[in-house]
């Protein structure tokens, strides 16, 4: 569900909100909340309480709960790779069902991902009957609605959380994946390759110049309070000034282009680096030969 | 029942009912004595008193902790060695069927002769060789009786061969997952009390059982009906019969049509004392009410062996919901069910919950 960044404009506008380290959904009225490493933390926490619940309540982890049934013949390695190889058939048909464009290709492979789906289900109901609940759905489950639940605010301050607990334990499966949905279409922007296109526009990059490699000039805040994302937008304006100070400049004409232009400046910028690093190769390879004929003089 | 704090501040109820008390109260008559004197008599009279109940409509997260629990439940079995339903309809397919050799002749045989019967009655009813209407009506009856007891031994067989999969992990598991909705969506408003509470004590599966036992143990005629009535309703609930106070009303009567005595006896019992009183309206105090009728025991809900064929056990219906549980039977198919949840929940399973669907949260956060 991640969306592709095509324009400046875009790129300027998901920019914004990587700085403000929060998302606005007009729709539904919900500030989104950028993670920190603290907050990631606080999950992983909560993750590790969840599992020593689970366990006291008596699940098995998953290996645990597959080698019981496998010994006790009630679910074989062999159905179980079974129903991994749906799962992944099911996932690569959803996949390339995205790319198709042409209608009557869509409507084809639609009976087929139609028939992988109907296989799936019938495998996976006899299994998660068997199989579920571990220790690990257990606790993903939760964090999952942890997740959601400490990330959606009513204010830009981040400070009125957007459902109470309770509120929140009262959504029902659609209402709640309905929020799913939004909060998974947000965040969806802050794909790495849309971070790398953000890096590679130069009103992230004059910016980033003159910072002079220090985040803390940068955001104005201190390292421990960066969300990920402006932690990975900063790392990546590293790499891109490190790709310009070797002396390389991307053609102009792509920051003209308003359509492909950022698509290709980030290929531009892979290439260089590309190119860079087989240049270093290169030279250490001629050191490490030259550095072997010294020894042998 | 003291002390229970967790009141629920939601008005979201799947069914409001009360469930009468009879509470002795003083009576207090102005009289004049035989020497014309004004005396006040206090006499100790039994009223009916309506006490509230309710059952919580469950929000996602009840129905998540039953999901769970229903797994916890299912590993149990298969730890302890109960074989699941689908492995032990293999072993018996593996073995020949779950039917011996002489239950399956007899099986057909019985089929055989009620399709003939049935022909039998239906040439009878059109009178072609123009019998006596007499005759014609007495060889009718006959028949009919033949059908029914034939059909009665077909369903016998049938309901033996159901009753083999009653110990399975999954009905060990449904069993007790009823009893967890019984024992979380229980609220009452206890002693006039605005808000609903919780009507089982505790937090928890194990502390809410305690306090069911405690309910089960004591010998309070009125408890034992909320018990009763609480784990029918829930029955009902699960069995997706029931979703609206109008549902439940319906459900309601069914139980009030196989319980008639609860409430009459009491009244009658509440009138006699009220009469006895009268009589010795002299005295300071009329005499105690005798002993009362000690109400049926009925343990935790449970499945049982069903007195008629049920429907194959259909799996657990994983679809959830937090709206209500449809309830599209019939008046029929609710008798059906009645029947077989008669005295509480004595086949409470063997259903699928037909709840609508409300989808489950697509996929997770990023």
């Amino acid at each position: 569900m991640s969306t592709v960044l095509r324009t400046t404009k875009e790129c300027r506008s998901v920019y914004r909100d990587i700085l403000q380290g929060h998302s606005f959904v007009s729709e539904r009225g919900f500030y989104i909340k950028h993670y920190n490493e603290s907050d990631l933390g606080y999950l992983e926490n909560a993750y590790q309480n969840s599992a020593d619940e689970a366990t006291s309540m008596g699940f098995m982890s998953k290996k645990e709960k597959l080698d019981f049934l496998e010994k006790e013949d009630y679910w074989s390695k062999d159905e179980e790779d079974e129903y991994i190889t749906a799962t992944f058939s099911v996932n690569d048909a959803s996949a390339h069902y995205e790319k198709l464009v042409i209608p009557e290709q869509k409507a084809a492979f639609e009976k087929i991902m139609e028939e992988q789906r109907k296989k799936l289900e019938k495998i996976g109901k006899t299994r998660n009957e068997l199989v579920e609940p571990t220790v690990e759905s257990y606790c993903d489950k939760i964090i999952n609605e942890l997740y959601v639940l400490r990330a959606l605010y009513k204010d830009p301050e981040l400070t009125k959380p957007a459902f109470s607990q309770e509120e929140f334990d009262d959504l029902s499966y659609r209402e709640l994946g309905d929020v799913v949905r939004t909060y998974n279409k947000s965040i969806g922007q802050f794909t790495e390759i849309n971070i790398k296109k953000i890096a590679v526009n130069s009103f992230f990059l004059n910016a980033f110049l003159m910072s002079d490699n220090d985040p803390v000039k940068f955001y104005g805040k201190s390292v421990l309070e960066m969300t990920i994302y402006q932690m990975n937008l900063f790392s990546r304006g590293k790499f891109y000034k490190s790709i310009l100070t070797e002396g390389s400049e991307p053609p102009s004409e792509y920051y003209d282009d308003e359509i492909n232009g950022i698509t290709n400046l980030v290929s531009w910028f892979d290439a260089e680096h590309g190119k860079i690093m087989g240049k270093r190769q290169a030279q250490q390879s001629k050191m490490k030969q030259s550095s072997g004929k010294r020894r042998r003089r | 029942m003291s002390g229970r704090k967790n009141k629920i501040m939601k008005n979201k109820w799947l069914f409001e009912f009360d469930i009468n008390k009879w509470e002795e109260v003083e009576k207090r008559e102005k009289q004049t004595n035989d020497k014309g004197e004004e005396v006040e008599v206090i006499s100790k009279v039994k009223e009916k008193r309506p006490v509230k109940f309710a059952l919580r409509k469950p929000n996602r997260k009840l129905y998540d902790q039953a999901e769970l629990f229903y797994g916890v439940k299912m590993s149990e079995g298969i730890k302890a060695g109960l074989l699941t339903r689908s492995l032990l309809a293999k072993r018996y397919e593996d073995d020949g069927g779950a039917f011996s050799e002489v239950e399956k002749k007899r099986y057909s045989e019985l089929y055989l002769a009620i399709y003939n019967k049935e022909n039998e009655y239906q040439r009878l009813q059109l009178n072609t060789d123009n019998k006596p209407e007499e005759l014609k009506v007495r060889l009718s009856q006959d028949s009919l009786q033949e059908i029914a007891e034939l059909r009665r031994e077909l369903q016998d067989i049938e309901s033996s061969q159901s009753n083999i999969f009653d110990q399975t992990a999954e009905n060990r598991a449904k069993n007790q997952v009823i009893m967890w909705w019984v024992l979380f969506l229980s609220n009452w408003k206890e002693y006039d009390h605005n808000e609903y509470a919780q009507f089982f004590d505790g937090t928890n599966y194990d502390t809410k059982l305690n306090s069911y036992d405690d309910v089960e143990d004591s010998d309070d005629p009125f408890l034992s009906e909320v018990v009763r009535k609480l784990a029918y309703f829930v029955s009902f609930w699960y069995m997706g019969r029931a979703s609206s106070q109008e549902d439940f009303e319906a459900v309601h009567e069914i139980y009030n049509a196989n319980n008639p005595s609860e409430d009459a006896s009491e009244a009658a019992e509440g009138e006699a004392t009220e009469a006895e009183a009268t009589a010795d309206g002299e005295t300071e105090k009329a005499p105690q009410s005798k002993a009362k009728p000690k109400a049926k025991k009925r343990g935790r809900p449970k499945a049982k062996k069903a007195k008629v064929a049920t429907k194959e056990e259909a799996p657990i219906n994983e679809e959830k919901t937090t709206e209500t549980a449809a309830s599209t039977e019939t008046a029929a198919s609710t008798e059906t069910a009645a029947s077989t949840v008669t005295a509480g929940v004595e086949k409470a399973v063997g259903e699928t919950s037909d709840k609508t669907t409300d989808q489950e949260p697509e996929g997770s956060p990023s």
